[in-house]
């Protein structure tokens, strides 16, 4: 995530000569096509999630003095795993960052096989950011990285999956459903005002103007090569939206914004490791029909269903009813069985998307 | 084959209509009526059809003269507005020389010499012209109206199911999912079935789905660049009730079993149901007859799921339904902005074109 991030400040990151002191645009060009294939992504991306934690945490103790840091950060502190100290020396509290955590696999260990599969002699400047405002050398393990050292990329992938299992993972439910509610809230925006009006209600220094997307922040111009922009809201970020566009096309170009806070001062306030909290469905539906719709992000039988969520199969019919009546989930009639699955109202309620190339309820066109 | 050029800005606004429009629908359902959605030979007598051709007005007559079957319509017959008595000033509001002009093009071809209440409403005929509006209120009343809870629904539950395809895939995606005859390429929209190539002139395009229209996908063109341009398409079969179409889930009298009140219970049920019309707390408690203390607390429910949301105006807050809330209520929203309000409904010297799908007939397989 290196190129063409610009966090915040304009004063600029030392070091990088891409960054002056005023305050300029970040443009990036659309061409109709990009708009069209401009979408947002379908998950939150572990990975992604716990070099922002790490992120979160340097910048929480940046600002300390200002009281009431959020509940996570008290607590990742004290969970901290000393095995993750390596990433201290590699992400800094501002950008750029080396981008080998800019994997969208929605599983854990299949991003750190990316992240293993790096070219890391590729990032060796990107590695010398990381280090360009202090004033001592960097430490032999990050030279060696830079060198692709098979020992210290084996520190690197066992840093991230520490802290993913100590601060992220025991909050995963919670990141998602800050992910699945920030989709919900904008992809009505998008529906009723287009992407003109979607940009501008995600952050307040974006702005669609001219055929592209203005950002306030840091002097660079950003073409999308026909391949489009995913959007990412982030759980664990509460800085400004920062833009990843990729030179290789090895992965499409993103922005990546803070979620919505709903109701927080921002979404990360609300991450919690206890599941229930803050739970806005279960307050709606009630714990066991929000269980109910939840479990049916894949589709399930009455038995099926009934055994996910932990209740009888005339209870799970019952809910399954209620949810039908309006239109939340569809049944379709599967031999002696049935299946129940979300409309696309209901994937609306959890803001869940369809994976890319289903086209809705998976009926085909008319 | 019809070729619309996207600019990036056209693409960033092309959006959903916000709501379903009373004189459109009523022009669909006498192109349906005409046998415009089919071709000959093709034609489903859906059970909504027939009806309507029993409970057909005398009045709205005059329709019949200007509607030829397969054959585009004149364009100052369509608005988009929301409502009808303003969607029937826009008519209403058509000036002579657009009449004029509009009734020669689609007159012309045409056997015979055109009755002469056609060419009175040539000439700016105030009395011809209040002909068609009438003949519109009254088919909009005896066929529509009656029907109009459930093309709302139909309405909302399509675009529901289309966001997400669109929030993942991108408009590409979209208009793909629409209708086989729509086709993303080459930072444009193809259609088949008709020749023409259109810019948008930076306004984007409104996508209008119709619970009454069955046909392939029509366009308003937007009368070189004072209005957006609009796709009306059917919205999708099964879309709303799982039966074969959504204008089979039309029928004129919705039995209305109260499956929001299971979901959410009987006041929260009422309270979302309060604010289809935007309320204050105080006037919300009253309306459903609650405390304000459990109205704010039913509101905060509500607005943590984004079905409602609330804004401050000085001291007080006002609540109202997201698009969300209002597809689960399967009921008109409040625009979400005003502009698209304007935009969609502003009344302009020239309404836009609908083309029909295929005008010819010839490209129908």
């Amino acid at each position: 995530m290196h190129s063409g991030t610009a966090e915040g400040l304009p004063a600029g990151v030392a070091g990088d000569p891409a960054c002056i002191r005023e305050t300029v645009l970040v443009r990036v060009n659309f061409t109709p096509d990009d708009v069209a294939r401009t979408r947002f992504t379908v998950a939150p991306a572990p990975l992604v999630e716990t070099a922002l934690a790490l992120v979160g945490l340097r910048r929480a103790a940046r600002a300390r003095g200002h009281v009431g840091a959020s509940s996570w950060v008290i607590e990742a502190r004290r969970a901290f795993p000393a095995t993750a100290r390596p990433l201290l020396d590699l992400l800094g509290p501002r950008p750029p960052w080396p981008d080998f955590f800019d994997s969208s696999a929605p599983d854990i260990e299949q991003a750190l096989e990316e992240v293993r599969a790096t070219p890391w002699t590729e990032l060796r400047t990107d590695l010398s950011y990381a280090w360009a405002d202090r004033p001592d050398r960097p430490p032999t393990w990050l030279r060696n990285l830079g060198d692709g050292d098979p020992e210290s990329v084996d520190l690197v992938v066992r840093a991230l999956r520490d802290l993913y299992k100590a601060v992220v993972a025991p909050r995963w439910d919670s990141v998602r459903m800050a992910f699945h509610a920030d989709v919900a809230k904008r992809i009505p925006v998008l529906a009723a005002g287009g992407h003109e009006e979607l940009f501008d209600s995600l952050h307040p220094r974006l702005r669609w103007r001219e055929d592209g997307l203005d950002r306030a922040g840091n002097n660079q111009v950003c073409d999308l090569h026909g391949d489009g922009l995913v959007l990412i809201p982030s759980a664990f970020w509460t800085g400004e939206p920062l833009f990843s566009v990729s030179d290789d096309l090895r992965r499409p170009s993103s922005l990546l914004y803070a979620a919505h806070a709903n109701g927080h001062a921002s979404a990360c306030d609300g991450l919690t490791a206890d599941p229930a909290a803050g739970d806005g469905l279960a307050a709606l539906l009630g714990p066991t029909r929000a269980a109910v719709l939840r479990a049916l992000a894949a589709p399930r039988g009455t038995v099926e269903l009934a055994g996910v969520v932990g209740i009888s199969p005339a209870s799970a019919s019952e809910h399954a009813k209620v949810l039908r009546e309006v239109h939340l989930i569809a049944t379709l009639r599967d031999g002696r069985a049935v299946r129940h699955s979300l409309t696309a109202l209901g994937r609306t309620m959890l803001g869940q998307l369809p994976a890319a190339g289903d086209r809705g309820d998976g009926l085909g066109p008319v | 084959m019809a070729r619309f050029n996207f600019t990036a800005d056209d693409m960033a606004r092309t959006r959903f209509s916000p709501a379903a429009a009373p004189v459109l629908e009523t022009m669909l359902v006498m192109a349906q009526l005409r046998g415009l959605a089919a071709p000959p030979g093709r034609r489903r007598a859906d059970r909504w059809l027939l009806e309507a051709q029993a409970a057909f007005p005398a009045t709205a007559r005059p329709l019949v003269d200007l509607l030829r079957p397969c054959m585009p319509w004149p364009d100052f017959l369509d608005s988009f507005a929301p409502d009808l008595k303003e969607g029937l000033e826009e008519v209403r509001a058509t000036p002579r020389s657009v009449l004029r002009s509009q009734l020669a093009r689609d007159w012309r071809g045409r056997a015979g010499r055109p009755p002469t209440w056609i060419r009175n409403l040539a000439d700016g005929d105030l009395e011809s012209v209040e002909l068609v509006v009438r003949a519109l209120h009254d088919l909009y009343h005896a066929i529509v109206e009656p029907r109009w809870d459930s093309a709302l629904v139909a309405f909302h539950a399509e675009v529901a199911r289309r966001i997400p395809t669109l929030a993942a895939g991108g408009h590409e995606v979209l208009f793909g999912a629409l209708h086989p005859r729509l086709r993303w390429r080459d930072n444009g929209l193809d259609r088949a079935g008709f020749d023409g190539e259109w810019d948008l002139h930076g306004l984007g395009m409104v996508l209008m789905p119709s619970a009454f229209w069955t046909g392939d996908p029509m366009f308003g063109l937007g009368d070189g660049g004072r209005r957006p341009y609009v796709l009306v398409y059917a919205a999708q079969p099964r879309g709303l009730n799982g039966r074969g179409s959504a204008r089979d889930g039309l029928p004129a009298d919705p039995a209305d079993g109260d499956g929001l009140a299971a979901l959410l219970g009987p006041t929260r049920a009422a309270v979302l149901r309060a604010l289809a019309a935007p309320r204050g707390t105080a006037e919300l408690a009253g309306v459903i007859g609650i405390s304000p203390a459990s109205a704010s607390e039913h509101a905060k429910v509500l607005r943590d799921v984004y079905l409602i949301e609330s804004s401050r105006e000085g001291r007080s807050v006002r609540h109202s339904l997201t698009p969300l809330g209002a597809a689960m209520l399967g009921r008109l929203p409040a625009p979400p902005r005003s502009e698209h309000r304007k935009a969609l409904s502003r009344t302009v010297p020239c309404p836009a074109v609908i083309r029909t799908a295929d005008p010819t007939g010839a490209n129908e397989t």
